[in-house]
């Protein structure tokens, strides 16, 4: 086997303008960097290899995405569907809970968990609330970058998953860090915002940017 | 900035270098280090048992499957399915049939935790309130303003529930146990409370009743004086018939034979006449 089996499926939450998109613009180009890398290997693949999906409310993909990449739309019905056809790929939700509606989530999106090992799928989910990720959805989300960020302890305890003590700490690290910036001054940081990695695999949280200059 | 198109040898999380520790235990790193878990090319036994068979195609083959795959803009399921799939699939349907569950669990345990606390809730609801309009009601005073009543704490239902989550995770927060003298304090509080607001609302309703009582009382002692000044208003243009009737009757009795005016009357004429006038002259 060439490749390693696993996936990341991870959680971005933070508020407006806290550089959650620009993280995951950064995800994109990494993702971009293996299609380019893979590509020069001349190996060849089947055309739903190393695809790119994108939930896109804002348009922020769009420069990223290649031939044969898909973008959902919020009343496509079978976007599970083509998620779950890909394979060795990555799916960027941007406001999730606007895709997912209610906390409810369908058995298609329950088997895109499922098989995200079998099938190498990167998945990332963002949304500005901890509370606006789907309990049934949290259980399967291994890694979180956590910026700055509205929500108490106990929701940040509940709907994520790992050491409660730990997420806290990551919480109130972030809310530290971050209370050192002034609106203006939070902005100039762009394009290393400052946010918290946490593994809940490891129970390991590394702080990512945080040693820029204020 | 992450030059997308270098080509970067692949690195973990766990392998790169990571700077030194914080006071606060967490190590510090670049996005660039962090994101090295999307470098890997993914693999497993599907991936490569469908490598393997598109690899061994003629490229006629392949393209047939590209074609397919772009007009369905993604593979059928069952065309790769897997022996693994259908075990996959008994453990998704496990899981979501026990996730409804926990969580129709999870929300009924809300619930009922909930309830626990309402009594307690209210209480200290009550008290707060109590506390805030009399706070309210010093600062209005002192600016020689109306003050308010309790009611001007009203709340909506929703922020009802709220307040008591609030309470209810504060005392969950802090494991916080009510004592049983404390909860009988509570429970004593809330239902005198109950009982409380409800003999207010009823004197309030008693009192005004009693103003109802009192203005139609008022009403209708000045409807009384109204109909009495019409009354006599139309009575005495009748009495005035009846005494004129009556001069006119009693008038004969007083003729006076002197009165010269009588021959002049000619209403009286008639009865001179049937009198007769020789009685008259006789007398």
């Amino acid at each position: 086997m060439d490749g390693k089996r696993g996936s990341n499926c991870i959680g971005i939450i933070g508020t407006n303008n806290t550089g959650k998109t620009v993280v995951s613009e950064e995800i994109i180009k990494r993702f971009n960097a293996k299609r380019d890398r893979l590509s020069k290997l001349g190996k060849k693949y089947p055309s739903n290899y190393h695809k790119l999906v994108v939930f896109d409310v804002q348009n922020r993909y769009t420069k990223y995405m290649r031939e044969g990449d898909i973008s959902i739309m919020l009343d496509d019905e079978e976007w599970e569907d083509k998620v779950l056809a890909l394979r060795d790929s990555l799916f960027v939700a941007d406001d999730f809970k606007v895709l997912v509606g209610t906390d409810k989530i369908s058995k298609k999106l329950l088997r895109i968990f499922g098989y995200r090992m079998e099938y190498g799928l990167d998945l990332v989910f963002i949304v500005w609330h901890p509370r606006l990720i789907p309990p049934r959805i949290a259980q399967f989300i291994d890694k979180y970058y956590l910026f700055r960020a509205n929500g108490n302890d106990k929701e940040y305890a509940d709907r994520i998953n790992g050491e409660t003590d730990e997420i806290i700490k990551c919480k109130h690290a972030i809310e530290k860090h971050c209370s050192k910036f002034s609106e203006l001054e939070y902005g100039e940081q762009y394009p290393n915002f400052p946010f918290i990695y946490y593994d809940t695999n490891l129970n390991k949280s590394i702080k990512v940017n945080f040693n820029n200059k204020k | 900035m992450y030059n997308t198109m270098e080509v970067k040898p692949v690195q973990t999380v766990d392998t790169v270098s990571m700077n030194q520790s914080n006071s606060d235990g967490m190590q510090s790193m670049s996005f660039e280090q962090v994101g090295s878990v999307f470098d890997f090319e993914r693999g497993s036994p599907t991936i490569e048992r469908e490598l393997e068979e598109f690899n061994s195609m003629s490229s006629g083959e392949r393209e047939q499957i590209d074609t397919k795959l772009d007009e369905k803009q993604g593979l059928d399921l069952d065309d790769l399915g897997s022996e693994e799939k259908s075990a996959f699939d008994d453990v998704i349907n496990d899981d979501f049939e026990e996730g409804t569950q926990d969580e129709e669990i999870e929300q009924e345990d809300e619930r009922g935790e909930l309830e626990d606390y309402f009594a307690s809730a209210e209480f200290v609801i009550w008290i707060t309130e109590l506390v805030l309009v009399w706070g309210t009601n010093f600062y209005l005073k002192k600016n020689n303003l109306d003050s308010i009543g309790i009611e001007a704490f009203k709340k909506t239902q929703g922020e009802q529930k709220f307040l008591v989550k609030s309470w209810a995770k504060v005392l969950r927060k802090n494991n916080a146990k009510v004592s049983p003298e404390m909860e009988l304090v509570m429970a004593l509080g809330s239902t005198y409370v109950m009982k409380m607001k409800s003999i207010v609302k009823e004197q309030k309703i008693r009192s005004k009743e009693k103003e109802l009582e009192i203005r139609e009382k008022k009403i209708k002692k000045k409807e009384g004086k109204v109909v009495n000044i019409d009354k006599h208003q139309k009575t005495e243009p009748k009495t005035v018939k009846k005494e004129v009737k009556k001069e006119s009757k009693k008038k004969p009795e007083k003729v006076d034979v002197n009165d010269r005016s009588i021959l002049f009357d000619t209403d009286n004429i008639e009865e001179i006449e049937e009198e007769g006038i020789g009685d008259l002259i006789t007398q």
